[in-house]
Formats: structure tokens, C-alpha cells, sequence
């Protein structure tokens, strides 16, 4: 999400400077008594008075501009995950934090260090670290769920969160061989 | 010291790489998280009023909480006691990348 909104805040920004940048040198054009350069304000004029609100070219933009505005508006609705999670210490006055990207880290590596995991992938949010874990295809996933749930439920003990965060395992075969 | 806050923020990232599991220190992915002053930059901290945050990548096994103590311990050696010292963990990375670095 965040790497949409950059992109979207920068499509915007440049959408807008290069909107005021038109303005001014049709402003300018206009001032000094010269032909329109790209936009032609009367033509638009011309256009636009020409449109019906029941137009079927009309009711297809404002159609397609409510849906990319409910597409944008869920977007950014929806609740984020967290970016840190903040670690109990003995003192109020002062934080210790793990990056949420850090701490799936150390969460996979404590997973792919199983002798059955061939490889893992491990998701952080607020109240829960689902784990995905690949086994070989003749290794039983429910013995390694347990361990590796045991294993990272450790792992964030170890840490000492204030959230609560409770492991989800998955374990899926490979299809290839070991 | 506490008037010179790039000061303050370069004793603490010295401080902190004296830890052994403290592999480097982050300053962001486009290098926002740092310290100026005098035409001098330290990344990876940043010092606000009496509190100072260290943003660390560290080593992969010990308890990421030790970590931070051992590094706060460093950082009071330098500084005085009045500063309130943040610890955030942005990486745990392994041994081998750690061995990598130190050669």
C-alpha cells in the first residue's frame, strides 16, 4: 500500500505541476494576444456545451471516476500492518522495537533452520505471524505445523512483544524432490 | 554535548558498533534517518531534545532485547545518564553476512 500511495501521491504531484505549468503559459499566450498553445479554450467551450448529462460518453467517465474513487477510498481504509512492534522493557520511559520486516526475518530464518522446511515465508500483522512452510513430498506437514508453531511461538516469546501475536502455521509439500 | 546534537548522535553510533551483534547501523532506504549539524551527517540516529534512537541491523541469534541493553550500556558510557535511548531493530541478518562484512 505504501508503495501505492508513493506512486499515486507522485503520478498526482506531476499531474498537478504540469496542470498550473499549462495554465500559466496559456494565461501568458493569452495576455499577449497569441493563438492557444495546447489548450484551445474555446473549442473545449464549444464541447462541453455540446454535452447532455444523459450522455452516454459522460455517464461511462463518471461511472469509471466512482469506481476508481470506492477502489481508492477501500485502499486506504483498510487497516495497515504494523510497521514496528514495540518490545516489553522494565522502563515506560523508553522504547526498544523491532521493524516488522525484521522480525519476519528472524521468524523464517528460526522456520528454515528445521531440518524438513525447505522454505518458508512468514507474513507479520496485528495479531497474528502466519507462517507458510514447504516440506518434501514425503514428509508428514502435520509433525512439522507443531514443531515449527511451537518453534515460533518461542521465537516471539523470546521477544517479549506487548502485542500478543499468535502463530499460524501452514505446512504445504513441495512437488519436487528434496 | 547536548547542544551539539550531531555530536551526541556520532558517540552513540560509535557506541553502538562497539556491540558485537551490531552489524551496522540504518539510515533509511533513501538515507532519512540521520543526525546534521555542521556539515556533518550521522546516519542511523536521530536526536531529539533528550532522547536519542538508535536504528540497528543486528546479528541473527541472540535475544533482540539483550541486544538493545547491551547497546544502551555502550551508549551511557559515552554519553550521560540523562538521555533516554531508543532502540529500534530494523534487521536481523546471519552470521555469514555478518562474517561477509567483517572481512
Amino acid at each position: 500500500v505504501t508503495v501505492v500511495d508513493r506512486l499515486l501521491g507522485l503520478i498526482l504531484g506531476l499531474a498537478l505541476a504540469w496542470a498550473g505549468l499549462l495554465i500559466l503559459i496559456e494565461a501568458a499566450r493569452a495576455a499577449l494576444g497569441e493563438q492557444p498553445w495546447l489548450v484551445d479554450v474555446s473549442a473545449w467551450n464549444q464541447a462541453l456545451g455540446d454535452l447532455a448529462w444523459n450522455d452516454r460518453v459522460l455517464l461511462l467517465v463518471l461511472a469509471g471516476t466512482v469506481l476508481l474513487g470506492l477502489i481508492l477510498l477501500i485502499m486506504e481504509l483498510k487497516p495497515r500492518r504494523p510497521g514496528h512492534f514495540v518490545m516489553q522493557d522494565q522502563r515506560d520511559d523508553r522504547n526498544t522495537t523491532v521493524d516488522r520486516r525484521g522480525l519476519e526475518d528472524r521468524l523464517r530464518r528460526r522456520v528454515v533452520d528445521d531440518e524438513d522446511v525447505v522454505d518458508a515465508n512468514v507474513r507479520v500483522g496485528r495479531r497474528r505471524a502466519r507462517v507458510t512452510a514447504s516440506v518434501p513430498p514425503d514428509t508428514s506437514p502435520r509433525s512439522v505445523r507443531e514443531r515449527l508453531e511451537s518453534k515460533v511461538r518461542a521465537a516471539l516469546d523470546e521477544l517479549s512483544l506487548r502485542a500478543r501475536l499468535r502463530p499460524a502455521v501452514k505446512v504445504q509439500r513441495t512437488r519436487g524432490v528434496r | 554535548v547536548a547542544d551539539r546534537p550531531v555530536v551526541t548522535a556520532s558517540l552513540a553510533a560509535a557506541a553502538a558498533r562497539e556491540v558485537a551483534d551490531v552489524l551496522d547501523l540504518y539510515g533509511g532506504a533513501v538515507g532519512e534517518i540521520a543526525t546534521y549539524g555542521g556539515g556533518e551527517r550521522v546516519g542511523g540516529v536521530r536526536v531529539r531534545g533528550e532522547r536519542l534512537t538508535l536504528y540497528l541491523i543486528v546479528r541473527f541469534g541472540r535475544p533482540l532485547a539483550d541486544i538493545a541493553e547491551d547497546v544502551r550500556d555502550k551508549v551511557r558510557q559515552r554519553l550521560d545518564g540523562s538521555w533516554v535511548i531508543d532502540v529500534h531493530i530494523q534487521d536481523v541478518r546471519a552470521e555469514q553476512v555478518a562474517l561477509e562484512r567483517e572481512r
